[in-house]
């Protein structure tokens, strides 16, 4: 792959695109939603 | 800095809190979710006089600060919590002018919370109706309020609300029932032991566990203060219901007659109709069927203009930029790929748009009533409908849903089922599959593709109600519910109303998954046009070498379709292809599957990239549809790959399938445990491709 500007940019959009995935689909720490014992979480 | 006041409208489920949100905010709203939980919050801004804005909180539905689910618990979080960023400086509560006595037990809760408070009555374009009559002075004295009446027919009372908004300091925060008088001694020594608290905000919170500023129910039980029994508590918060009622009745009493011979008529006649077993699901199926036929027949215009105008712009892109490979990934890669999605905005608007109006109409609801009772032979709660409807739009905010069904098993049940409810991610992908292998012609007026796609709405309900039924059997849980639902009255939705949830909801979709299939589109777009070998560096050698007499025409096409399967994503496709071939598909709808995983339109945009590099021709590529382009698509004997088998079998992969990554990390977040959306992933994946495979070899 030739090193010119339109290169460049297509590699920073594809690092860009990997980057974006990996943060909205790795797992987030969450607040439990329990209210009672009947709710099947504990 | 311009002052901003924060106003919180609180009411009963179905008041029309949603309508005076609108109403006082316009276009200027946002959605988005508590943090750490997801309940919808939805937040607006209303602009006042002198620069000053009003900060609008739409709170979910609650019928009283006891609260039993979720979205109540927020509510009473929110007014307890004055360090809450969200404290509201006034609160609206508003309630529904046929049933003011039970909404003005909340009423009576707010204001005991010592916040300014100001009671919006909607619905008052009925009173002439239902016979009701209110002296609005003598209730404001009582009440010791401010009132307004807000109704959808005209906007005269939007000013006033305004003017109260901007002068809430003059308002009463005066509490309206003395909390001691319920049990003189027990709140007497509360009172002693924190006398700089509000009484009745520790009395909230020793019924509920909910912290607020500087007291939590812990400080409580730490002092010497004897907080009394879960039992004990529970006929103290009668007592207090009780007395609420003593004094809202004797209000009411001089504060409204009703002429209750002119309360029935028209709303009875019309129930009897759409509830009946017989006759209301016939009426529901041709409002479906309805439904289904103008989302065909109304869209295909805007659909058209849309498609061209991406066409265009990416001509425009490729002539005007400097050549290279960011101009081919714009034009190529991105905007294919975005435009593949953004085609299907008519269609999926129009859907809302019913379900908005039907929702708006109070149609829904009869429909929930109707089918309680079938839902009870599935297991499910009446309260299941619900969700399982709203699963027609989407399943994420659908199983947020499920939190006011009070049994856990039949709560899990309606998590565990829900996403196999036709949401509308699966429809451009049904849209673009039945185009391709459904004749449109039409069979008593009614089209072919349009029984289609109703059929497949059909497949994913019964599949619903059939897991559940084998759920309930399989799960050993405890259960134990009652159906509790109010009608609300009919009425004309409001055009604003629809056009808001319309326009929310069409955004919502086209933002978030346009985000994605944009990162997925470049990626997709780098892998394809990308590769290593010489078959790839030199196709056209490897042609002169194996192939001879062949024109240049046809040489240009082999070209680029022995450039793509020696790509990158060509080695992945054919990697992944024998476990795809048995089902009828080849590497590129293997690809398509794959990509889809993160989400279902995913796969339009990615078979738009794949198919637009692969067709050179820009005279007839970039120009047509590319379901024409798919139409064409051969496998290496000349044989249709879209064929009525492989049309069908794909169609029912995309029914049963878990291809939904936020999906299953809502159900992970509601039910506590990553179990339960790994069984969902793996049982629903397996029963797809089961029955697509099974499809496809008889079909074939």
């Amino acid at each position: 792959m030739e090193l010119n500007i339109q290169n460049i940019l297509v590699v920073t959009s594809l690092i860009l695109a990997i980057i974006f995935l990996v943060k909205k689909f790795s797992p987030k720490k969450t607040k439990g939603n329990c209210l009672n014992k009947d709710c099947g979480c504990s | 800095m311009s002052k901003q006041i924060k106003v919180a409208l609180i009411g009963n489920p179905n008041t029309g809190k949603t309508s005076i949100f609108n109403s006082l905010t316009g276009l200027n709203q946002k959605i988005a979710n508590y943090p750490g939980v997801t309940v919808e919050k939805k937040e607006g801004v209303c602009r006042l006089s002198r620069g000053t804005k009003a900060h609008i909180f739409d709170l979910p539905g609650t019928y009283s600060l006891n609260a039993s689910s979720m979205d109540e618990n927020l509510v009473v979080e929110l007014l307890l919590n004055k360090n809450h960023k969200d404290f509201p400086d006034l609160a609206i509560i508003v309630s529904d002018v046929e049933n003011l006595k039970r909404n003005l037990i909340l009423f009576t809760q707010v204001k005991d919370l010592e916040i300014p408070t100001v009671l919006a009555i909607n619905m008052s374009d009925r009173m002439k109706y239902k016979g009701i009559e209110l002296n609005i002075e003598k209730l404001e004295k009582e009440l010791d309020t401010k009132i307004i009446l807000t109704t959808n027919r005209s906007k005269e009372w939007v000013g006033d609300i305004k003017n109260l908004i901007e002068n809430y300091k003059e308002l009463s925060s005066k509490i309206f029932l003395d909390t001691s008088i319920i049990e003189p001694e027990y709140f007497n020594n509360l009172k002693k032991i924190f006398p700089n608290q509000k009484l009745y905000k520790l009395w909230v919170v020793i019924c509920q566990d909910v912290n607020f500023s500087n007291v939590s129910r812990q400080e409580i039980e730490n002092t010497d203060f004897e907080i009394k029994s879960k039992s004990q508590l529970k006929r103290l918060q009668q007592k207090e219901t009780i007395k609420r009622y003593q004094l809202i009745n004797n209000i009411l009493n001089e504060g409204q007659i009703i002429d209750s011979s002119k309360a029935q008529g028209f709303r009875a006649k019309i129930d009897k109709i759409l509830t009946h077993k017989i006759f209301g699901y016939l009426i529901f199926l041709m409002v479906l069927m309805a439904i289904f036929q103008s989302i065909y027949e109304w869209a295909s215009v805007p659909m058209d203009l849309i498609d061209s105008s991406f066409a265009s712009l990416a001509d425009w892109v490729k002539i005007n930029f400097p050549s290279g490979a960011m101009t081919n990934l714009l034009a190529d890669g991105i905007i294919t790929g975005v435009g593949g999605i953004v085609i299907f905005i008519p269609q999926i608007a129009f859907l809302f748009m019913f379900i908005s109006i039907l929702e708006e109409s109070g149609y829904m609801s009869r429909v929930v009533f109707l089918t309680d009772k079938t839902m009870q032979k599935f297991g499910l709660s009446g309260k299941s409908v619900v969700p399982l409807i709203s699963g027609v739009a989407c399943a994420i905010p659908a199983i947020m849903a499920t939190r006011n069904i009070e049994s856990w098993k039949e709560r899990l049940i309606t998590i565990l089922v829900t996403p196999f409810m036709t949401c509308a991610a699966r429809l451009p992908v049904y849209l673009i599959i039945i185009a391709l292998v459904i004749p449109d012609e039409k069979i008593f007026g009614l089209n072919y593709q349009a029984i289609a796609l109703m059929s497949l709405y059909i497949i994913g309900f019964v599949t619903a109600l059939l897991s559940s039924l084998v759920l309930t059997k399989i799960l050993k849980i405890k259960k134990r519910s009652i159906f509790v639902m109010e009608m609300p009255n009919y009425k004309f939705p409001r055009i604003k109303d629809v056009f808001y949830t319309v326009f929310e909801k069409s955004k919502s979709f086209v933002v978030e998954a346009g985000k994605i299939i944009l990162a997925i589109s470049v990626i997709l777009w780098v892998l394809a046009t990308n590769g290593i070998g010489d078959k790839f560096e030199n196709p056209r050698n490897y042609i002169t070498e194996n192939v001879q007499e062949i024109s240049q025409e046809e040489i240009q096409t082999l070209e680029a379709s022995i450039k793509l399967e020696s790509s990158f994503i060509g080695y992945i496709g054919k990697g992944i292809e024998p476990l795809f071939k048995p089902l009828g598909y080849d590497w590129k709808i293997g690809i398509g599957i794959i990509t889809s995983f993160a989400a279902r339109e995913v796969f339009v945009g990615t078979l738009a990239v794949i198919y637009n590099i692969d067709n050179y021709d820009d005279s007839v590529g970039k120009k047509e549809e590319i379901k024409k382009i798919m139409a064409r698509e051969t496998d290496s004997n000349g044989n249709k790959i879209f064929t009525l088998a492989s049309g069908i079998s794909l169609l029912l992969f995309y029914a049963f399938a878990m291809q939904c990554m936020s999906t299953l990390a809502i159900v992970k977040k509601e039910t506590n445990s990553w179990k339960w959306p790994i069984l969902q992933f793996i049982i629903m994946t397996a029963l797809a491709y089961f029955i697509s495979l099974i499809s496809f070899q008889i079909l074939s």
